[in-house]
């Protein structure tokens, strides 16, 4: 499913959305606590699908939603906590440490972050950066590169190599 | 300890719990420490905090009636943290008529080092996040700890650089935690249990403020708990970000700002709006400059100088468009000094001077200030007397001030907050209840219970009372919807800022409406059964404020505390319309957070038909009046503008309507018409606002619609509900009545204000909860989100 473009970047081509739920569903086992992921794409490129993906496969049972309007969302019944993040609503970086940003990055779960590109200075030493672009048949492109420490590498390796 | 007089201190600035009991000597002004407690509490201190201070009493057999005052941290620290601790600390206060002090957390750590010995410079470093800190240096003597430095935000790395290489100073405070290496070289690190607060600092504060005449724990009026805040040391980042862009010319800001928006921020009777003064105004500024103040009169470039400053403040008034006033302030140690105050001739006597000024000291207060001062013309004897009835006092004169040898009077005072001030927002009184079909109350014999509910979901922060008959004796909402207008959403940070600095004001007003409104002259928290508070789903930071405050005074006044979900809340604000209405019914919840069918089997029993699976109408309203730089809210903008447009004049699409289910998709509509307006720009083509606003609208109704047949359908419900911020959309309204009449089915639609976030619909399930017995403990917590199928 994925080619490799760059010594750390990977591409897959998602045609369907039970594509981009196999992909999600392949990321979620690796998973360990403190992993960030970096989501970005345009409004409707399909993040909060491949988030939903993610949560079906770690386990988590209630209704995955946006959290556009909560501006984080946190799932404690999968295997291991999930924190869900929409930044789009937020203008300034410093409104990051209301919502709770750093307490939850730095703590027990793994972090998916929407729109987490408008604060580049803000971003962690070690995250996944994966970008959905949808071309005009509708066709999506999922980018995945490790950005920072040695954490996000492997874990890029694990899921796509 | 029955005998005496008690204190009750605590702090959860950071990851631990400061908790303190101390005895108070009048006589004296000594305060003892009868104990002292740290609790580690790693991000838990809204579920540990108020079981710690039930333990803490009952240790020592003391009825939580006899505390005779509260103290609580205002930090400088995390930001969730002291709202906390300080909801918390209004909540006690409030509930016991108890006297509030609030103390820095910081002179708490200073004061323990004291007390360990420590003599000489020492100072107390707090992690700030985002790589700063909050560092404040002391003078240790064996007199005491004596503060050299107002509070500050600042780079760890500057802060850290800043000091000199040496052995003499004394390092503590839990941003070592982080940076103990960075600190290292200027002194000498105290050992790390002096890191951070507790009890026993916070007591010493106290008597230090209360030797110093700065605190009097025996003084209720002057140590209200409303008037206890944070230290904020900067203003929020988004009213920051504001102030700036507003005293810029940047275009692109400003088409998509306050500007085009068109919405006051606050919008009086008399139809004045107040909004804080902006570039393009500056020459309108001078224009007045030069009518009104004759010889001292800015010029444009100064007014322009001077706005962008992040120590001011500038506020205007307009009608119209048309600049009518203007106020100009000067934040400086702890003072607000007033730079100007202008208002129209023709325009005076309308307490628009009054209102600048208002705002003027709200934001001032934000900023840490707790006076006013300023000069007045010896001969203006009107504004004078304004001042004076804002009471202020005339300080004596300075001669000469003004550029044509005219004395001034120096004049100073309080901060001239507006009366009833809730964090500088309107309060709108008894709309839901008024709406209602009101019975005649029997003033005698109050039917009990007597509960008071809180919902500080989101954006309003409101307060009701009901009593055992389910008559909303009052309902109380302060609206922060025209103060976040400015900023295009809701902005979190503001949410619970604005929730801390209005909940006193909100629960103090609901109680003497309702005492009003059942012909006597008091009730207070003590006359209350229970105490019930919306606990999820919602912003986080913005219900751990209701939350925190609503249990801990139902803690204090000893009565019962009841956990609502606010979707529960807007099942039941149908009762608000039809007091008689009985399940099962169908249920339509639309707003900025939630799109769901719920089918009501009985009350308490809720089947969730469907939901989004992305993106809530709420929300696709708002994105896409922001993407057609419309402001916020953009339900009611987007309406008002599909009056006026063809809802067929474009196609788009309505997602999952023949998906064979009950679920709904916004986000592709979402998308269609931002890819709409983003074609339509590039080719050059003119918006049509109104016909994007209607198609737009349309593809929601018919969605909506479609799939709420199919649940009455499915159900066999004959009654159909409305439920949300977006069940006050008109169009929606007659489209539902439309198809529902066809079937037969009743349609019962809350009157518009209770389809909003309101208490009095908290109030009402509190009450079923009540004679359920349903209680919630006192480690009870706030949460995003939550499942409304699974009882509580």
């Amino acid at each position: 499913m994925g080619a490799m473009t760059h010594d750390r970047t990977y591409q897959a081509t998602l045609a369907t959305e039970a594509d981009t739920d196999a992909l999600a569903a392949k990321l979620a086992p690796l998973l360990e606590p403190g992993d960030v992921v970096l989501l970005s794409g345009d409004l409707g490129a399909g993040k909060t699908r491949f988030v939903q993906g993610v949560a079906r496969a770690l386990g988590v049972a209630g209704e995955v939603s946006s959290p556009t309007f909560n501006i984080l969302l946190t799932y404690d019944d999968g295997r291991l906590p999930l924190n869900h993040f929409d930044l789009y609503r937020l203008d300034a970086a410093q409104e990051l440490e209301d919502v709770g940003y750093w307490e939850a990055l730095e703590g027990d779960g793994a972090s998916f972050v929407e729109w987490g590109e408008k604060f580049p200075s803000e971003a962690p030493d070690d995250y996944l950066d994966v970008h959905i672009a949808v071309d005009p048949a509708g066709v999506r492109t999922l980018t995945a590169r490790a950005v920072g420490g040695p954490r996000s590498a492997r874990l890029l390796s694990d899921w796509l190599a | 300890m029955a005998n005496t007089y008690s204190i009750l201190a605590f702090d959860t600035a950071n990851e631990v719990i400061a908790l303190g009991l101390g005895a108070l000597d009048p006589a004296t002004r000594t305060v003892t420490c009868v104990e002292s407690l740290r609790i580690p509490a790693h991000r838990a201190s809204n579920t540990m905090l108020l079981p710690a201070i039930d333990d803490l009493l009952a240790r020592h057999d003391l009825d939580r009636s006899r505390l005779a005052a509260v103290a609580c941290g205002r930090g400088p620290g995390s930001f969730t943290g002291v709202r906390i601790c300080i909801a918390t600390a209004k909540g006690i206060a409030s509930a016991l008529g108890a006297p509030l002090i609030g103390v820095s957390t910081l002179d708490a750590v200073a004061w323990q080092l004291q007390a360990a010995g420590a003599r000489g410079e020492a100072l107390v470093v707090a992690d700030a996040m985002r790589k700063e800190v909050y560092p404040v240096r002391y003078r240790l003597a064996d007199e005491g700890a004596v503060r050299l430095e107002p509070d500050t935000v600042v780079k760890a790395t500057e802060a850290a650089a800043a000091l000199p290489d040496g052995d003499g100073l004394l390092i503590a405070g839990d941003a070592l935690a982080k940076y103990a290496d960075l600190f290292a070289h200027a002194g000498t690190l105290a050992p790390e249990g002096a890191w951070a607060p507790e009890g026993a600092g916070l007591l010493a504060c106290v008597q230090a403020a209360w030797r110093a005449g700065e605190a009097d724990p025996f003084d209720a009026r002057r140590h209200d708990p409303a008037l206890v805040l944070p230290v904020y040391t900067r203003l929020s980042d988004a009213e920051e970000n504001e102030r700036t862009r507003l005293a810029s010319h940047d275009a692109r800001d400003l088409r998509t700002g306050v500007q085009h928006a068109g919405k006051a921020t606050i919008d009086h009777a008399g139809g004045i709006e107040y909004r804080p003064l902006d570039a393009a105004h500056a020459e309108d500024v001078a224009a007045m400059e030069q009518a009104v103040m004759g010889s001292d009169a800015w010029s444009t470039s100064a007014v322009l100088d001077d706005l962008p400053r992040k120590d001011r403040t500038w506020w205007a008034a307009f009608d119209g468009g048309k600049l009518v006033g203007y106020a100009g302030g000067w934040i400086v140690d702890g003072q607000l000094q007033i730079l100007k105050v202008a208002c129209d001739p023709a325009y005076r006597r309308r307490g628009i001077a009054r209102t600048l000024l208002a705002q003027l000291a709200s934001d001032a207060r934000d900023l840490g200030a707790t006076e006013c001062t300023l000069e007045v013309r010896a001969s203006n004897a009107g504004a004078r007397a304004l001042y004076e009835a804002l009471h202020l006092r005339d300080l004596g004169a300075r001669p000469h001030y003004y550029s044509d040898g005219e004395d001034a009077r120096i004049m100073t005072g309080p901060l001239p907050l507006a009366s009833h001030d809730v964090a500088g927002m309107e309060l709108i009184v008894d709309q839901a209840a008024q709406e209602e079909e009101s019975s005649p109350l029997a003033l005698a014999g109050l039917a009990r219970p007597l509960i008071i509910a809180i919902e500080s979901s989101c954006d309003e922060t409101a307060a009701a009372l009901i009593d055992g008959n389910g008559t909303i004796l009052a309902d109380t909402v302060a609206s922060q919807i025209d103060f976040h207008s400015r900023f295009g959403g809701v902005v979190p940070e503001i949410a619970s800022r604005k929730h801390i600095e209005a909940i006193c004001g909100v629960t103090q007003v609901c109680f003497e409406t309702a005492a009003a409104r059942l012909g006597i002259d008091q009730l207070d928290w003590r006359d209350v059964d229970a105490v019930a508070c919306t606990y999820a789903p919602g912003l986080v930071g913005a219900l751990v404020v209701g939350v925190a405050f609503a249990k801990s005074a139902a803690w204090a006044a000893g009565v019962p505390f009841i956990r609502v979900n606010h979707l529960e809340g807007h099942l039941y604000a149908n009762k608000i319309a039809v007091p008689d209405i009985e399940p099962p019914m169908v249920v339509s919840l639309v707003s900025g957070g939630h799109t769901m069918l719920v089918h009501v089997r009985d009350w308490g029993d809720y089947r969730v038909l469907g939901t989004t699976i992305d993106d809530a109408v709420g929300e696709a309203f708002d994105k896409v009046a922001k993407a057609l730089g419309l402001g916020y809210p953009g339900g009611p903008i987007i309406s008002k503008l599909a009056a006026q447009g063809n809802p067929k004049a474009i196609r788009f699409p309505r997602a999952m309507m023949h998906s064979g289910d009950l679920r709904f998709s916004l986000s592709g509509l979402k998308t269609a018409v931002i890819t709409y307006i983003h074609e339509q720009q590039r080719s050059g083509a003119e918006l049509n606002l109104p016909d994007i606003a209607a198609s737009f609208q349309a593809a929601v109704i018919d969605v909506q619609v479609a799939k709420a047949q199919t649940a009455l359908d499915e159900t066999g419900a004959r009654e159909f509900c409305l439920g949300g911020g977006v069940a006050a959309n008109p169009a929606l309204r007659a489209a539902y009545l439309d198809v529902c009449g066809k079937r037969g089915v009743r349609v019962t639609m809350p009157p518009a204000s209770a389809c909003t976030d309101n208490a009095a619909m908290i109030a009402l399930v509190a009450l079923d909860r009540y004679h359920e017995g349903k209680f919630a403990g006192l480690d009870c917590d706030a949460s995003a989100h939550t499942n409304l199928e699974e009882p509580y």
